[in-house]
């Protein structure tokens, strides 16, 4: 909780200096968190340019808009919140990610069997993944891989506990449907619950 | 504290980022196909490898994104200066054309007919300027200096011009006494 309360006072220290004139400050904050967008950009839009494209697009209109942030939450957590926006915008203009994504990226060149099929497990899920409604995916990468609390993913989605709570799980449902008969699926097939 | 199913289901999220599973957790998942098939599915999610962007990206990045951010305000004040400039302009020219041009607005002027206009005598002929001082016809002008008993008769009092009058018999008609 303390750590949590001092990257907030240093966050909004960078954004008082950036907004003093010091445009330094743009720096040091992408510094610290260009690889969690870039990491967001690409569990939403599942390719690894627009993920590129993205987190330099979510910063950009970070630091136009940042008069907007007014210190209420987390920088980090205002940050997401356009991260998300921005993928979920592109993806609508682009059209939905299709069962074809590109699984050869660099960085992933071990060979041995049991990486293969990790990946191939982890390639169906994120498949999945995208298959899912908006806000369900959201809820899902925000909680499951980014590790947000339900307050810190209800900030950004700008809605409620509640709510979060519902797109989760219905996420979780569609997933398990979809995955129940992959080797994702513990034995169990059918309908999840 | 003992954890439900709800519980449990709702904090696997934070279980797997932690990578902290409590043996009360763990039995949970054992028995409970629901919670271990979400379980499962999440740590599979977890375990999609991230791609490194690679050419650079990370470290040339706040570069970038602070390059981007100054030209795009130069950008901004570039269009502005031009703009404003034209503004300025427009503006100093309309106030020197006012300047120079005399207010004709003939909807609302009046010209009065009786205002002394000042007149050129540059444009009158030498035969034009004579006849400005000969006096019109039947008008006779009589100077002061040109008849003695002028000057005198307007030196004289009230009474004086009265008794005057009265010598010279000028009747009540004619302006003379009572």
């Amino acid at each position: 909780m303390g750590e949590e309360k001092t990257r907030f006072r240093e966050d909004l220290k960078l954004v008082e200096r950036y907004l003093a004139g010091d445009e330094f400050a743009i720096e040091e904050l992408v510094m610290k968190y260009q690889k969690k967008v870039y990491a967001l950009a690409f569990r939403m839009t599942g390719d690894v340019e627009d993920s590129k494209d993205m987190t330099q697009k979510t910063f950009l209109q970070a630091f136009k808009g940042i008069k907007s942030f007014r210190g209420k939450s987390a920088f980090y957590t205002w940050l997401y919140r356009i991260a998300v926006n921005t993928c979920l915008n592109h993806l609508n203009k682009k059209g939905r990610v299709t069962d074809e994504l590109d699984e050869t990226y660099p960085g992933n060149q071990e060979s041995a069997l049991s990486t293969i099929i990790k990946d191939e497990k982890g390639s169906l899920v994120k498949k999945s993944l995208v298959k899912l409604p908006d806000r369900q995916r959201t809820s899902i990468t925000l909680r499951a891989y980014e590790g947000l609390s339900l307050k810190e993913t209800s900030d950004v989605m700008n809605c409620s506990e509640g709510a979060v709570k519902a797109h989760y799980h219905n996420g979780m449902k569609k997933l398990r449907e979809i995955l129940s008969d992959s080797s994702v699926s513990p034995g169990r097939k059918g309908k999840g619950i | 504290m003992k954890l439900n199913h709800e519980d449990i289901r709702e904090k696997l999220p934070d279980f797997i980022k932690s990578g902290l599973i409590p043996d009360e957790v763990k039995a949970h998942l054992d028995i409970c196909k629901e919670c271990g098939h979400e379980f499962s599915i999440l740590k599979a999610l977890t375990e999609v490898p991230l791609p490194e962007p690679g050419g650079m990206f990370f470290e040339t990045l706040p570069q970038k994104v602070r390059a981007s951010l100054k030209e795009e305000k130069k950008g901004i004040l570039s269009r502005l200066v031009p703009a404003f400039a034209l503004i300025a302009l427009v503006v100093l020219a309309g106030y020197i054309y006012q300047m120079r041009t005399p207010v004709l607005d003939e909807g609302f002027s009046f010209i009065d007919p009786l205002a002394p206009v000042a007149f050129d005598l540059n444009s009158l002929s030498e035969e034009d300027l004579t006849l400005i001082d000969e006096p019109l016809e039947g008008e006779e002008i009589y100077l002061a200096d040109e008849i003695p008993f002028l000057s005198e008769l307007a030196y004289l009092s009230s009474d004086e011009m009265e008794d005057l009058y009265e010598e010279l018999g000028i009747e009540k008609e004619n302006g003379g006494v009572l």
